[in-house]
Formats: C-alpha cells, sequence, structure tokens
C-alpha cells in the first residue's frame, strides 16, 4: 500500500460516505445537464416551430378566432378543426398588398387504424403552397399524389405502408423529422386527398360537415405579403375589410408560444441553476467538512513524511473518482429521464420540446462532467492544503 | 568532530494566547538548546505544559521554532521547502506521535509499511514490517484493521511505524502511555536497541522505568530545560 493506491482504498474502506458523495455529485451533474437539455429542448422546440412558419398571416374562421386551441391547431397540429367558405381564398387574394395565398385544410381523425390517438391530418394545395411544402421537402421531394400522405415521426408505420383514415387507405410515402410538437403526430396530404377523407367521414356519418361539399371549403388561407407592404396593415386591411373572418400575423401567433417558452426556460433556467448552485455548495461543504473531519488522518500522513502536494494529490485523485463516478452517474440518469420523460415535460409545459442533437448532448454532457470535475476536487485540495498548514502537533494532541 | 545528528540552539516557540481578560504572547519553548548524538537515547521528562512535545514537534519539523535554529543531520529545517522537509522526516526520522495516530482504512501491516513505500519501491519491507510487529508482539495483528485493536496494542504499531524505515533520528512521545509494564519494558528495550544500533533516540515520557534506559535525562519546566543528568 502506497500513496497511490491510497484514494482507492481509502474510498472502498468508507463505502457509505463514498455513496453520499457520488450521489452529491450525481445530483449536481444531473441539474447542469438536464437543466441544460430541458432548456435547450424548449428553444428548439420554438426555432422548430418558426422554421415551419412560412406565411406572414394566417387567416382563419372569425368563428375560430374564440377557440381555445387555435394557436396549437394551427401551429403545432393538435387535432382539430374549422372551416369556411373556399371563396374567401380569392377574396384574400384581392386585398391590397397580398402577393401570394394558399389554403390548407384540417380534419381530426377519431382513431384512425394505424394510431391508438386522435391524428391531425393536414391538408395543402401543392398548386399554391408555399408554407408546409418546403418544411415536408427536406424528407420528401417529389409531389404527393391522391392518397398519399407524409407522416409525422410518431406516426406507426415505415415509408411504403397502408394507412386507414375513415375507410380511406392512403400510403405513407415518407416520415418527417422529429419537430417535438403535436405535429409529430399528424400527418400531410394534398388537399384532394384529405376531401376524399372527409368525404369518407361522411359516408361514415362522423363529420361535422354533414352534407356540405368538402370542395368547397377551407380552414386556413396562408398569406405572404408582397415586398413593400407592410404585414400589419394588411392584416389590419383584411380585418376591417371581411367580417367572417380573422387576420393574424404569423409571428404575433407564435409569438405567444415564444413567450411561453421564454418564460418556461427562466423558470427552469432559474430553477435548475438554483438547485445547480445549491448541490455545488452541498458539494463543496461535504468535501470541505470531509476534510476537517479527516484532519487527523492528514495530520499523521505529514508525519509520517507527505508533503503538502502528495496530501493534496491523495485527496485530489479520491475526489476525482468521486467525482468522476457521480459525474457519469448524473449524466446517465439525466439522460435516461429527458429521453423518458421527454413526452411528459412537452404535455406538462404545453409547449414544444426538442431534444438537441447528440453532439449538441455530449457537449452539456461535457459540461456536467467537468463542473462536477472540477467543484469536488476543487474543495478538497483547498480544505487539504489549509489543513496541512495547520500545527500538526495541535491536530495531534486532539483526542 | 560533533557527533551530533540533532542540534537546537537557542530555539523560542511563541504563541499568541487568547484568555478572558487579555491577550498575550507566551513562549512555549524558551531559549532551549540541546542536542542528540547518534547511538544515544535521551528523556525528556517534565511536567504536562512544560514544552516538551513541542520542543520534540520542533525537531521533527512538524512546528517552526518562532527564534532559533533546528539541524536535522546536517540540514537546517528553516532552510527547507515542505518537499524538503518531509522527505528528511520521512527518510530520517521516525516518530511515534502523542495520542491514537493509526490510519484506519489500512491494515496494521500497511500501517506499518506506507512511510517506507512513500519514497521507496516495495522491495521486501512487508518482511521488515512483519519483523517488527513481531518485535513488539503483535505480528498475529497484522492484518487486522486499527479499529480491532486496543490502545496499547495502536501505540506499538505506531512504534513499529516509527522504526520502519530505519531512521537516524527517533522521536517518541509517550509511547509508553498506554501500555503495562511488560510492554512498556519491551517498548524502551526496542527503542534502547535502536540507539544501540546508531540511531538517535528522545523520548518524551512521564514513565519512571525509562529512566534506566535513557543515557540522558533532560528535565523541562516552563519552556526551558533546567536540568540535564
Amino acid at each position: 500500500m502506497d500513496l497511490r493506491k491510497l484514494p482507492a482504498n481509502n474510498l472502498k474502506r468508507n463505502a457509505g460516505r463514498t455513496v453520499l458523495l457520488v450521489v452529491l455529485v450525481a445530483l449536481l451533474s444531473f441539474m447542469v445537464f438536464g437543466g441544460s437539455v430541458v432548456v435547450t429542448s424548449l428553444q428548439n422546440g420554438l426555432s422548430s416551430l418558426e422554421a415551419r412558419l412560412g406565411a406572414d398571416i394566417i387567416v382563419v374562421p372569425r368563428t375560430a378566432k374564440s377557440t381555445t386551441d387555435l394557436e396549437s391547431i394551427v401551429l403545432e397540429g393538435t387535432p382539430g378543426y374549422f372551416y369556411m367558405d373556399d371563396a374567401i381564398v380569392d377574396k384574400v387574394a384581392a386585398r391590397n398588398g397580398v402577393e401570394r395565398v394558399s389554403p390548407q385544410y384540417y380534419l381530426a381523425t377519431v382513431k384512425a387504424g394505424c394510431c391508438s390517438m386522435p391524428v391531425q391530418v393536414v391538408g395543402i394545395d401543392p398548386e399554391t403552397d408555399f408554407s408546409i411544402e418546403p418544411w415536408i421537402a427536406r424528407s420528401y421531394s417529389r409531389d404527393l399524389g391522391i392518397h398519399d400522405i407524409v407522416a409525422g415521426c410518431n406516426i406507426t408505420g415505415a415509408p411504403g405502408s397502408k394507412i386507414l383514415f375513415y375507410g380511406v387507405e392512403c400510403t405513407i410515402v415518407s416520415k418527417l423529422d422529429e419537430t417535438g410538437t403535436s405535429l409529430d403526430n399528424a400527418v400531410f396530404c394534398s388537399s384532394d386527398t384529405l376531401k376524399d377523407l372527409i368525404r369518407g367521414s361522411q359516408k361514415q356519418g362522423i363529420s361535422v360537415l354533414a352534407d356540405n361539399d368538402p370542395d368547397s371549403i377551407v380552414s386556413t388561407v396562408q398569406v405572404k405579403v408582397a415586398d413593400g407592404h407592410n404585414v400589419s396593415d394588411v392584416v389590419d386591411d383584411i380585418n376591417l375589410h371581411m367580417r367572417d373572418v380573422w387576420a393574424v400575423q404569423s409571428r404575433a401567433m407564435t409569438s405567444g408560444v415564444a413567450d411561453s417558452i421564454a418564460g418556461a426556460s427562466t423558470v427552469i433556467g432559474v430553477l435548475f441553476a438554483s438547485l445547480w448552485v445549491l448541490a455545488a455548495v452541498v458539494l463543496v461543504v461535504a468535501f470541505t467538512m470531509m476534510g476537517k473531519q479527516r484532519r487527523r488522518e492528514f495530520a499523521v500522513l505529514r508525519v509520517l513524511g507527505a508533503s503538502r502536494r502528495a496530501l493534496s494529490g491523495v485527496v485530489v485523485k479520491e475526489s476525482l473518482i468521486v467525482s468522476a463516478m457521480g459525474a457519469l452517474l448524473g449524466v446517465i440518469v439525466a439522460a435516461g429521464a429527458v429521453h423518458a420523460f421527454g413526452g411528459t415535460i412537452e404535455s406538462a409545459l404545453g409547449l414544444p420540446f426538442l431534444i438537441p442533437e447528440v453532439g449538441q448532448l455530449a457537449v452539456f454532457a461535457l459540461l456536467a462532467f467537468v463542473v462536477a470535475m472540477i467543484a469536488g476536487p476543487a474543495a478538497s485540495a483547498t480544505s487539504a492544503m489549509r489543513l496541512s498548514r495547520v500545527d500538526i502537533g495541535q491536530i495531534l494532541r486532539e483526542e | 568532530m560533533d557527533a551530533s545528528i540533532v542540534r537546537v540552539e537557542d530555539v523560542t516557540k511563541r504563541y499568541f494566547r487568547k484568555s478572558r481578560d487579555s491577550a498575550q504572547n507566551f513562549d512555549a519553548v524558551s531559549k532551549v538548546s540541546m542536542s542528540l548524538r547518534k547511538g544515544e537515547l535521551v528523556e525528556l521528562v517534565g511536567r504536562s505544559g512544560s514544552g516538551k512535545s513541542t520542543l520534540l514537534n520542533m525537531i521533527a519539523g512538524l512546528v517552526m521554532p518562532t527564534e532559533g535554529s533546528v539541524s536535522v543531520c546536517g540540514e537546517r529545517l528553516q532552510l527547507l521547502d515542505d518537499a524538503g522537509l518531509s522527505r528528511l522526516r520521512n527518510e530520517r526520522i521516525g516518530i511515534v506521535p502523542q495520542g491514537q495516530t493509526a490510519l484506519f482504512n489500512l491494515t496494521v501491516v500497511d500501517n506499518v509499511k506506507l512511510p517506507y513505500l512513500m519514497y521507496r519501491p516495495d522491495d521486501g519491507i512487508e518482511g521488515r514490517a512483519l519483523e517488527l510487529l513481531g518485535m513488539l508482539g503483535i505480528d498475529d495483528l497484522a492484518e487486522c484493521y486499527p479499529a480491532e485493536l486496543s490502545g496499547g496494542e495502536l501505540r506499538r504499531m505506531s512504534i513499529a511505524r516509527a522504526l520502519a524505515c530505519n531512521p537516524d533520528v527517533i522521536l517518541a512521545d509517550e509511547p509508553t502511555g498506554d501500555l503495562d509494564d511488560e510492554n512498556t519494558r519491551a517498548v524502551l528495550g526496542i527503542l534502547k536497541d535502536a540507539a544501540a544500533s546508531g540511531a538517535a533516540v528522545l523520548v518524551v515520557t512521564h514513565e519512571q522505568a525509562a529512566a534506566e534506559y535513557a543515557d540522558r535525562i533532560l528535565r523541562m519546566d516552563a519552556g526551558r530545560i533546567v536540568e540535564e543528568g
């Protein structure tokens, strides 16, 4: 047994103390890693949401204005629907400052053959669409044929497999990347496909449209404002002159979500930072107190000829072993928790939640590891150096 | 030629002490000069608080004098840095500290081996450690942990540890404090043998029996050596 083997031996012989310290370090790294991942996931969710907003203005039926989930239906693909006369599309297109318009269609299924949850079906007009297709094009670059659907990442079924909606068999032609929103549970198709689905629902007697012609309705009109025109002026113009619809700026719509995310990020960030600081303080106090408890042991090592540097080396090595074990445990548990409860966190917060890429996760894990590897050993080394300067004779006289 | 291996010259150790009514300096050791020669066992006696342990700790380099100088094996301790002083303490000085000083995470034999292995390779120290434990009558406890030993057994382990590196100087602070008469004599005999082998041994003790083993006796009172015989 020499000084190099002493740290591992000390940890082994004091298993209870070692486990306690490992848990404390794990808590610290859990806070650092978990907090970073949760806050970043929220911010990624917002970025993903904003990236899909190709339209400057979204026009919805005025009756939908009071719909509680309007924003989440329009932006996040939460199951829901509303309709208005398709003549609105041309009327909106005719307003001053409007460059392009494209209708969208929503249909919520009750339970599809593939899914255990309600699915939002979003229909787009391939001829005019400029907001959804560019996003879908990242996964599927060809035209959407009749009964072709592009599925959100959570929809069961690989590309090529069949899926049944209201008696209409559709083919999954592609699956989208994860968005961290309800869009992961939505499917996208052409307006013609969606109208077939509406007819299917009418045949089954479960359509809200009763006998209305699916060819004469739209859910929203996506508007692109021409260069040189002010978006809010166009919004005001539509709202003033078209009584049956309500126009809203896309950014204004996301600003609510953005505010919620910013608020949630701040609260969660502050919470995690507080817990992080608390865990770090507890860790430093624990290592310092442990050092003080071991002052006699350190004094004996000094008597036997250990230099201050060697003594610090023993203590730092112990701390490094404990910190490495704790940091690893904390990161693994946090990663598992975020992976397992990401959906629950998203549901609980009601905000888009997109877990970062592996590379970014690795950076956070490294950060958590480094923080944990610095806090404990630094506290221990400081404590050991301080104790090694105390009158050794005095320590040895203390019983 | 001076055969002194330890030279203490005009050494004072001053502490700042606060009492309820006042705060003042006091000299735990005051202008003490002494020396230890190879091969002699010197007994340091005196009442509690007379400065014996402080003097011993200054010779060990554990406490630095406020004034004066201490030299061990030709090295003036105040001139050494921490690494040099620690190495000198390990290689040249064997210390039996006051009180219980076992490392509780190590077995008895590992406690004895540790100082040797701090600066040297593991070249048969196990046998030497067991031999020392045998001389002190606790070789059967070699694989036990200190928590399983009595106070007297711990004291003997501490003495074995001090002898493990074949030191030139042995400083023992109350080495027989927890021992019965038989073991007291055994320990004093071992220290005497170490002196006979060429080490300089300084023993702080209240033990009357130590006098018959000592080559010299130094008596301290109020921080000063008041009698030498």
